[in-house]
């Protein structure tokens, strides 16, 4: 029989070469020899690990698959047998089982609801004939710069990172796109830097000058805007889960806002990434501390905080330090610990003790559980950092903070004396069980001896340079940031479900570069941004579509629709509405009515919506109040983060309810209204004008056939306004921008109307 | 997406696959055409949500009444004579057996009985116990199941209420609805498959929060919409004065043509799905006004519902809008009804809440009923969790107040396939344990996907490295009052 | 000869042909899908096969003994070959396609299949080396062929005529009966199925654990080493009873631990029926509704969907066509054949578009027009749905004059008609409907012909839904809209209604409307003094509606300045004294800011005029919100200075107190002045001290909460 086995054996093979390549799998083509870790830890992690991993109380049979020891070992139940033993597939208990038929020795039981596939047997099968190697998680290894793959193409290259990339196109037969169009170039840097167009100033300047430098000075420019740290601080606000109201149910206000200043300030000083974390979780524990320093630990503190009468402190108080920590191993960690919490990880090495040394970094605030109700309630809760005039003066000068009045922000502090950790059962806060005492996850990379157990330490754990995770994490965010989806798809989680790299060499070469460069967050940025991978054009080909519809080889660059707040931006910045003025507190813009006061308990200050009036209603949307409770509908609706928890990753969805809100929100109406009138009253003609409002809003010069379009809308809807005035005035009266012009004429109407179509484009708010 | 991607995925199998066999490509041609998804390895939540409903459903919608701010058991389902006998007696340790208590309570240095201020009667086939406070409702006891057994986990309202709707008493999971809508999608493509009505009483209101209708980790589309009482009940619906339909048209196309030569240029499918989102955009902006138009209902169901339905953001009013998007198709409707929560002053807050909410509810159930749509539209009434049978402050005949219970409280079904004029569970004398067919909240979440004709345990969605489900890893399909 | 030549090149290329599409479909063999015509092919192997197996021995021989034709051997040898291994390829291409009918499962003729493939494959080589002159290799293949024929052709046989190879595979995939709860015997269809599923495995000919076989009834009730699986004396001390029921962690315990256990419903099947004295040939149907053994069976079966089509499903392609926007065309449960179709949108309904179902008509089961405008004519389009068994035509306003036409429909078993101006005629041709098993005729009027019909039609559930018996309900208040209520000198008032056909009473006297006082509400009232607006709703068929009150005030003079002796309290400071004066009347939701609240010291002010004033009166604007602790001032005084006078108090009221909660409401306290020369005022609101009995907080103190002083 076994040389017919070996003959099915080669039809498998054949079908891996067929096999199409999702997001994780490298085809054999790619690896004869498997790895462990890219072929098959992913199939054992999905479909056995359950019951065959790490959590001990889960166990089966008492088989362990996620350990070679184990793995290898007799099998406790049937002795004499084994799991697996290398390079004899026969041999193997656990390949008869996966191929078995009979409903009661099939693995994954049925029961489950998980079954393998025909693919995922055969790499199993190979893999146990080429000795069955374990290796140790990829993510948990330090990473290392690898030698720079050799291409065929010498000249494409502008950097390190083409290589890697463009070796993994040549390999999928692909080739990169040509470059893009100066103008789609420097809308996508501005765009990506600063999340605001370019003005068409900005676009003429860079398209007339040809100098070989021409591209990174822009981009110098661009990137020394301070409008740089607003975008940046975006992200961070959906990691810090940072929000202007407690949440639960009487969701009063809370001044955190401060924090999203410093953020701001942070990144646009390019405080270098160790730094950044290093002080966000532990600023108030460095030596002689510094106010900001111990402002930025309200990172730790941006987390729902309970005003409902009658709860139990304690349980709270645990809630809190929990998502404290998830948070942490969440966003700066990349990895998922919250399943730690009630049992040991089903897939990942992480004991529910490890989840307790670590929540235990964090344990030992004074913070409160409960603080009494909302009508006790404070801009900020225990620990409190107070903010004088005079600090402003001096050393928090990036404080916009208009009036004279103190400032109070939750930030971090620890106790005189050690509280202790309890694991807790099942997660609950009364179950307490064995105590432990701060520490590490030892498979992730222990903690070194020479630190100190608290917060500090932790900090210097994190951005520890053999640290496996922190470089690789934040690296693999901004990639995210540029290229929409990140080099590791589920930024996340780096742990053992999480996506694969589909550029390992290529994360762990910019990781390393990044630390090597001292965490320098615009040097890494400008890596990336002066790469001929990012410089590509975005067209999209057939065989684009066919070969890489995800785009995950990267051999064009990726059309993104844009995140909800640079959305707001963009209308505000190209209609000349903006209120350029950075930090401060958060904003009430226009938001439809009865939201608020619909879902109210009737308590607390955010019970009914206060719109705020003139300037505030035109910042950028970075400063849109969030009530936690009925966070704003826009952001929603474009899969902005409700800022419940920490997030790492939006959505991209497109639904029609977005097509409402492009056609129908009184912004965009007013935005258009005002650029209207701007144009009318610089009497330009309409084709000038049409034109002019084309370059601001897209970022280029209308083509023949779209002006014919649009010019031919504007007729129509002239002639229309014509007819009736009163359609005219009604479109008009929207947004509190005062109108300027007595009598509202039909042709700044009907102009207004065209840039409504172009606000609507799905080019607008697209970043090319 | 998935399926796009994996259609793509096939072509290149093909292309490969020529590349690589250099056999007859004839042959090949032909083998591959008997192979239509040769090599298609799908992926496990493909193969799940493919098979969806998972068996034959009973029920194809649900209206989700919720009585936010937990409404008294014992003034309302669960008859407890022995209260009012022992009116300010003390609740016995043996019954109370060490259950967690509120902060409200726990400073209490008594805890007295106290029994309900209104009267009860039985009623129907089921001779079900119904409090003076519900009579059209006593009128439907035939049509609903009231189960007097349910209980949770949590005793404060925020977690309580995100139990009932997530399945976790915390964090950021899908709601039910969302669920539904991830699972089965939109009966109705011109509709959101999730709608949200808000309304409140005079009584003790304990807020509703959005991360109740919250989709979570799943895709936006699922999230819960919103309905608001003002005149344009989606968010962004209503076109501006001044822009009627046709204009709206006019525009539409215009934009269709420019997106059109983007898409000759850069060839990103995305282009024409948004042109095809700001179709279903315009037609939504017909069918939701067309669907939530309450001039068009008769006088007698007016009557029926009573005068306040045709006030919007009343519960009354969100009741018969339920009834016309659930007809029109929509999976899910819930509608959170506020102040419930009587501390303090309850037979006065009680009344008030009652009235607000009886004869509305009542009086859906009748119209489903009479439109033949009650036997696949499942209607759920109740709240978070139940209150005390000791009273929280000053304690008088007709003035007393009391805490959060979670340990045994009634709600209500009907229709969809649930037993009609059936009582199910039962709780001891003193109202405070359950004694007969305990339903955790789990199982109650399970009962509904199972009525809806999904397997609970098979409904999952895999985030960030684990596979999420509503009911958590518990959850038992209450099989006793199915149908 | 050219002629050979041709044939021989046709041959050789269909030989490379053949090899390419069998290794597609090897490779592809799971995801085969066949076109009927395709089977038939298939079906042919066992025909096809015999033809190669001889053709393959003579080519051997003359391969070996290359003499035995003379000098033509090696053409007729090369005629041999190349169509002996043309019609392998051929049998081998059979084999595959029947392989891929249903009821075949790869370990069965994994085997088989190898073999076969490799003659075919070898054969290939064989003829290639032979042609190529490599004449060691070739002999090696052509004995290796031979062997591998006798081998295919032995597990071929092995296959057709091994034990039960039509059912074996079958069984596994059973699942759950597919026969209807009707028709449905106790042990075939829903015993058997458990056993089948979590005992047979070890309990069958070949594998007999126990010496039990449990395949076959007689060998249950022959039984094992242990006796009779089930004993029809003793049913309690059955095997099968005695052995599922051992606790899991006991060693007897079945299954054994680690297989699939039975789940609790399978449990108390099994355990019912036997207990339910072990019927084997029993009919669902015949056992007693009672029985515990039927409750659960039932349940098995209602998630399985009782219902079974004749017809069968139409194609999916045609299905997908027929679905848009506005129109839902879906089975009515998982892989029904039967099609479930709804309309939406009213008035993008077109009732021809019906006419388009007809490539679906036997298909469809249900339809749905619920609020589509429908005529009566449009009746006989629906009458083509042979097999409809659900029919809503709520509020399509038709008339139903001849829903005769639907007669016919022998499956239409309900029948929605609710909403529908129905003729009386309608309610005649409805008397014919006896196969209804539910009828919707909710029409609102007519309740007689409706209680006709229910005795017409006694099998049918008739559901005439609400009918107004004439009880009066109560309207709801009018509602009353204005901008401000506080004014300087005339304000505007519109009185709304939900219900466009009411009447609306209103006064401005304070009094309650009713038929003698009132005035009929036209058009916005003009107001130019401190007015209370009250209002009423009337119409025909309800009772009249509680009344809705707003009260006005205008305020024509400010004091130059003004003071107040206490601070009001920290949490209802508003903006200070200045409240009182900013001609912003504080809504029912006290917390706002526009409210300032007293408790522990009264409310007292001091209001000073440059230029004496002459005033008619002055007006104290409270709240009263019991609930909230907010109660009317126990005393209100006014004291007033003129130019020469001093200090006189000139008002003391003593607002009556409420012996229950209230609603929120907003009050007002007025004191008749009418001096010419005032100078200045001074007023006092003392908060209720202690608060009622009847009240929670009794004992405690009372709050005063005012938000405006009006002077004129």
């Amino acid at each position: 029989m076994k040389c017919f086995r070996h003959f099915a054996f080669i039809l498998v093979l054949l079908q891996f070469a067929c096999k199409p390549s999702s997001d994780n799998d490298i085809t054999i083509s790619d690896a004869e020899q498997l790895s462990y870790n890219f072929h098959i830890r992913p199939i054992l992690s999905d479909k056995c690990f359950a019951c065959h991993g790490p959590d001990a109380n889960k166990r089966e049979a008492g088989l362990r698959l996620d350990v070679e020891e184990a793995a290898l070992g007799a099998l406790k139940e049937s002795p004499g047998k084994f799991a697996i033993i290398p390079n004899d597939v026969n041999g193997s208990e656990l390949y008869h089982r996966i191929v078995n038929t009979d409903p009661n020795e099939l693995m994954p039981p049925p029961e489950s609801n998980l079954s393998l596939s025909e693919e995922e047997i055969g790499l199993i099968k190979k893999w146990i004939e080429q000795g069955a190697k374990y290796e140790p998680h990829w993510a948990f290894v330090t990473p290392k710069k690898a030698a720079l793959p050799k291409v065929k193409d010498k000249e494409w290259p502008k950097n390190e990172i083409d290589y890697f990339t463009l070796a993994k196109m040549n390999k999928l037969g692909l080739n990169p796109n040509d470059e893009a169009e100066k103008h789609e170039l420097l809308k996508r840097v501005s765009l990506d830097l600063t999340g605001l167009p370019p003005t068409p100033e900005m676009i003429s300047a860079f398209e007339k000058d040809n100098s070989p430098e021409a591209y990174k000075k822009a981009l110098d420019n661009i990137m020394n805007l301070q409008t740089y740290g607003e975008k940046m601080a975006v992200l961070w606000m959906d990691i810090s889960r940072y929000s202007d109201s407690y949440g639960y149910q009487d969701d009063n206000i809370r001044t955190q806002w401060p924090y999203r200043d410093w953020v701001i300030h942070a990144f646009n000083k390019n405080l270098p990434y160790d730094q950044f974390i290093t002080w966000q979780l532990a600023g108030d524990m460095l030596p002689n501390a510094t106010k900001e320093q111990i402002l930025a630990t309200a990172f730790n503190r941006n987390h729902k905080y309970t005003e409902e009468g009658g709860v139990i402190p304690e349980e709270y108080r645990v809630e809190y330090v929990l998502d404290k920590s998830n948070t942490f191993s969440k966003g700066i960690l990349g990895i998922t610990m919250e399943c730690a919490q009630c049992h040991d990880h089903k897939y990942d090495p992480i004991s529910q003790k490890n989840f307790y040394e670590m929540f235990a970094f964090f344990n030992n605030t004074p913070e409160k559980g409960y603080e009494g109700d909302v009508s006790q309630s404070k801009p900020a809760k225990t620990p409190i950092l107070w903010i004088e005039r005079e600090d402003i003066n001096e050393l928090l000068s990036f404080i916009n903070h208009q009036d004279t009045s103190k400032l109070m922000v939750s930030v971090m502090d620890e106790l005189d004396t050690l509280r202790t950790t309890y694991i807790l059962n099942r997660g609950l806060y009364d179950a307490r069980t064995t105590p432990v005492s701060p520490n590490t996850p030892e498979n992730i990379f222990s903690f070194p001896d020479n630190l100190p157990k608290n917060r500090l330490g932790l900090a210097k754990w994190t951005v520890d340079k053999n640290n496996p995770l922190t470089a690789r994490v934040f690296v693999n965010l901004m990639w995210q940031e540029i290229f929409g989806v990140g080099i590791v798809k589920s930024t996340g989680d780096f742990g053992m479900q999480g996506d694969l790299p589909s550029h390992p060499e290529l994360l762990d070469w910019l990781a390393v570069d990044f630390m090597e460069n001292g965490w320098d967050v615009k040097y890494l940025l400008k890596k990336i941004m002066t790469s001929a991978t990012y410089m590509q054009s975005c067209k999209v080909t057939k065989k684009h579509l066919n070969t890489d519809p995800d785009n995950i080889y990267l051999a064009r660059s990726p059309r993104l629709r844009l995140t909800a707040e640079n959305i707001r931006d963009l209308v505000l910045a190209s209609s000349g509405l903006l209120v350029p003025e950075i930090g401060g507190p958060s904003v009430k813009p226009y938001q439809p009515d009865g939201l608020w006061e619909a879902a109210t308990s009737g308590r607390g200050e955010l019970k009914t919506y206060v719109q705020d009036k003139g300037d505030k209603l035109y910042r950028r949307g970075l400063y849109t109040f969030i009530k936690l409770t009925s966070p704003p509908p826009m952001p929603i609706i474009f899969d902005g983060s409700n800022r419940d928890q920490c997030e790492v990753n939006r959505g991209r969805t497109n639904t029609p309810l977005q097509a409402l809100v492009m056609m129908n929100d009184p912004l965009v109406m007013e935005a258009s209204r005002v650029l209207a009138s701007q144009l009318t009253e610089k009497g330009a003609e309409p084709e000038d004008a049409i034109e002019e409002a084309f370059k601001s809003i897209l970022c280029r010069v209308p083509n023949s056939k779209e002006m014919d379009i649009l010019f031919g809308y504007f007729k129509e809807e002239l002639s229309r306004f014509n007819e009736d005035q009163a359609s005219a005035d009604d479109l008009f009266k929207v947004g509190e921008y005062p109108i300027r012009e007595e009598k509202i004429s039909p042709n700044t109407a009907a102009m207004m109307q065209v840039i409504l179509a172009m606000y609507n484009l799905e080019e607008a708010i697209t970043k090319i | 997406m998935e399926k796009e991607q994996s259609e793509y995925g096939l072509n290149e199998n093909r292309r490969k696959f020529l590349s690589k066999v250099s056999l007859g490509i004839g042959s090949v041609a032909l083998g591959s055409l008997l192979i239509p998804d040769l090599f298609k390895g799908k992926s496990g939540e493909d193969a799940l949500m493919d098979a969806l409903p998972h068996f034959a459903p009973k029920a194809k919608r649900v209206i989700y009444l919720f009585q936010n701010g937990a409404p008294s058991q014992l003034e309302s389902f669960d008859y407890k004579p022995l209260l009012n006998q022992q009116i300010g007696q003390e609740l016995p340790d043996s019954i109370r057996a060490g259950q967690r208590l509120t902060g409200m309570t726990s400073g209490q240095s008594s805890f007295p009985l106290v029994g309900s201020f209104f009267k009860f009667n039985q009623y129907g086939e089921s001779r079900a116990w119904i409090s003076e406070m519900f009579p059209h409702t006593a009128k439907v006891v035939d049509d609903i199941c009231i189960i007097k057994s349910m209980h949770t986990e949590a005793i404060n309202h925020d977690p309580a209420l995100t139990f009932f709707q997530t399945g976790a008493q915390v964090g950021n999971r899908p709601s039910m609805g969302a669920w539904l809508s991830y699972g089965l999608g939109s009966e109705n493509s011109n509709l959101p498959s999730f709608c949200v009505l808000l309304s409140r009483g005079k009584g003790n209101g304990q807020g509703v929060y959005s991360k109740l209708w919250t989709n979570g980790f799943l895709d936006s589309v699922h999230q819960g919409v919103q309905f608001s009482a003002s005149e344009d009940p989606v968010l962004y619906l209503k076109d501006p004065k001044g822009m009627n339909r046709e204009d709206r048209r006019r525009m539409l196309d215009k934009l269709a043509e420019m997106n059109n030569l983007n898409f000759e240029t850069f060839g990103d499918p995305e282009i024409q799905a948004k042109v095809q989102q700001y179709e279903m955009a315009f037609r939504m902006q017909t069918a939701v006004p067309e669907v939530t138009d309450i001039k068009s209902e008769p006088d007698s169901i007016i009557k029926m519902y009573g005068p306040d339905c045709l006030i919007p953001g009343t519960y009354a009013a969100n009741c018969l809008l339920a009834r016309k998007l659930s007809e029109n198709g929509v999976r899910f409707v819930q509608l959170y009804h506020q102040g419930w929560d009587a501390h303090d002053n309850l037979p006065n807050q009680f009344i008030g809440q009652a009235k607000d909410v009886d004869q509305a509810s009542a009086a859906l159930i009748t119209d489903l009923k009479q439109r033949g749509l009650l036997d696949e539209t499942l209607v759920i009434w109740g709240g978070e969790f139940g209150r005390t049978n000791y009273c929280q402050g000053k304690i008088q005949v007709d003035n007393y107040g009391r805490d959060h219970h979670p340990r045994a409280f009634s709600i209500w079904m009907a229709g969809g396939g649930v037993k009609s004029g059936m009582v199910y569970g039962e709780t001891d004398e003193f109202g405070y344990n359950i004694v007969e067919n305990p339903v955790h909240v789990h199982d109650f979440q399970a009962t509904i996907l199972h009525l809806m004709g999904i397997d609970h345990e098979r409904l999952t969605y895999k985030h960030l490295g684990r596979r999420y489900r509503l009911t958590d890893v518990h959850g038992k399909v209450v099989k006793d009052i199915l149908v | 000869m050219p002629q050979n030549q041709k044939i021989f090149a046709i041959l050789e290329n269909s030989l490379i042909a053949l090899n390419g599409l069998i290794l597609i479909l090897v490779i592809g063999q799971d995801h085969i899908q066949l076109p009927s015509f395709l089977e038939v092919v298939g079906r042919m192997h066992p025909l096809l096969l015999h033809f190669p197996i001889v053709m393959l021995f003579l080519a051997a021989l003359l391969f070996w003994f290359p003499d035995a034709l003379g000098a033509n051997s090696k053409v007729a040898m090369k005629w041999l070959l190349l169509s002996a291994l043309f019609f392998t390829g051929i049998t081998v291409l059979a084999g595959l396609f029947l392989s891929a009918e249903v009821g075949y499962v790869k370990e069965d003729f994994e085997n088989h299949q190898w073999t076969g493939l490799l003659v075919f494959w070898l054969g290939t080589l064989w003829y290639w080396f032979w042609v190529k002159e490599k004449l060691s290799i070739a002999k090696g293949l052509s004995l290796m062929v031979l062997v591998l024929v006798l081998a295919t052709g032995h597990f071929g046989a092995s296959l057709t005529h091994g034990e039960d190879f039509l059912f074996a595979p079958l069984k596994s995939v059973i699942d759950m009966p597919q026969v209807s709860f009707e028709e449905a015997l106790a042990f075939e269809h829903v015993i058997k199925p458990i056993l089948d599923q979590k005992c047979i495995s070890c309990h069958k000919a070949g594998k007999i654990k126990g010496e039990l076989r449990m395949d076959e009834v007689q060998y249950i009730l022959k039984g094992g080493e242990m006796g009779p699986a089930i004993d029809m004396e003793d049913l309690e001390n059955s095997q099968i009873l005695i052995h599922i029921l051992y606790d899991l962690e006991d060693e007897y315990h079945m299954p054994p631990k680690g297989k699939p256990q039975l789940s609790e419903t399978e449990l108390a099947l099994i355990q019912n029926w036997i207990l339910d004295s072990a019927y084997f040939e029993k009919k669902l149907t015949s056992y007693s509704p009672e029985s515990e053994f039927i409750a659960l069976a039932k349940e098995k079966f209602a998630s399985q969907e009782s219902k079974t089509y004749s017809f069968k499903a139409a194609n999916a392609k045609t299905i997908a066509e027929l679905n848009n926007d506005y129109r839902k065309v879906v089975a009515t449960y998982p892989n029904s054949p039967g099609l479930r179709v709804t309309f939406f949108g009213k008035n993008q309904f077109d009732p021809n578009t019906i006419d388009e179902l007809k490539k679906v008509k036997d298909q469809v089961v249900e339809l749905n027009f619920q609020n589509m405008p429908m005529k009566d004519g449009h009746l006989q389009k629906i009458a083509n749905f042979p097999n409809l068994e659900v029919l809503n035509l709520n509020f399509t306003g038709m008339e139903g004059n001849n829903l005769g036409e639907l007669k016919n429909l022998k499956n239409l078993t309900h029948l929605s008609l609710s909403g529908n101006p129905l003729s009386e005629s309608a309610f005649e041709s409805l008397k014919d409907f006896s196969q209804l098993k539910n009828l919707y005729v909710w029409t609102n009027k007519n309740a007689d012909a409706i209680a006709a019909l229910k005795s017409q039609l006694p099998e049918t559930n008739i559901e005439g839904g609400f009918q107004d018996n004439g009880t009066l309900y109560q309207l709801n208040a009018p509602q009353i809209e204005f901008e401000k209520s506080i004014f300087t000198d005339k304000a505007e008032v519109t009185l709304k209604h939900p219900i466009g056909t009411v009447k609306i009473f209103y006064t401005l006297d304070n009094t309650i409307p009713d038929s003698s006082n009132n005035q009929v509400y036209s058009g916005p009232i003009s107001l130019d003094k401190n007015t209370t607006l009250r209002a009423r709703a009337f119409a025909d068929g309800w009772l009249g509606s509680t009344e809705k009150q707003a009260v006005f005030f205008r305020s024509k003079i400010q004091p130059d300045s003004y003071k107040l002796t206490f601070p009001p309290s920290e949490s209802y400071k508003g903006k200070g004294a200045l409240t009182l004066f900013d001609l912003e009347k504080g809504d029912e939701d006290f917390g706002k800011g526009k409210w300032l609240g007293f408790q522990d010291t009264p409310f007292e002010i001091q209001m000073n005029f440059k230029s004496p004033q002459s005033i008619q009166n002055i007006a104290f604007s409270t709240l009263a919100a019991e609930g909230s602790h907010i109660f009317p001032p126990s005393k209100v005084e006014v004291w007033i200075k003129t130019q020469n006078t001093d200090w006189k108090l000139i008002d003391t009221q003593k607002p009556e107190q409420p012996t229950s909660n209230r609603d929120r409401m907003l009050q007002m306290y007025e004191t008749n002045i009418n001096q010419s020369d005032v100078t200045a005022i001074k007023a006092k609101l003392t908060p209720i001290n202690p608060l009622p009995k009847w009240h929670p907080g009794a004992g405690g103190k009372g709050w005063v909460f005012i938000d405006e002083i009006l002077i004129n």
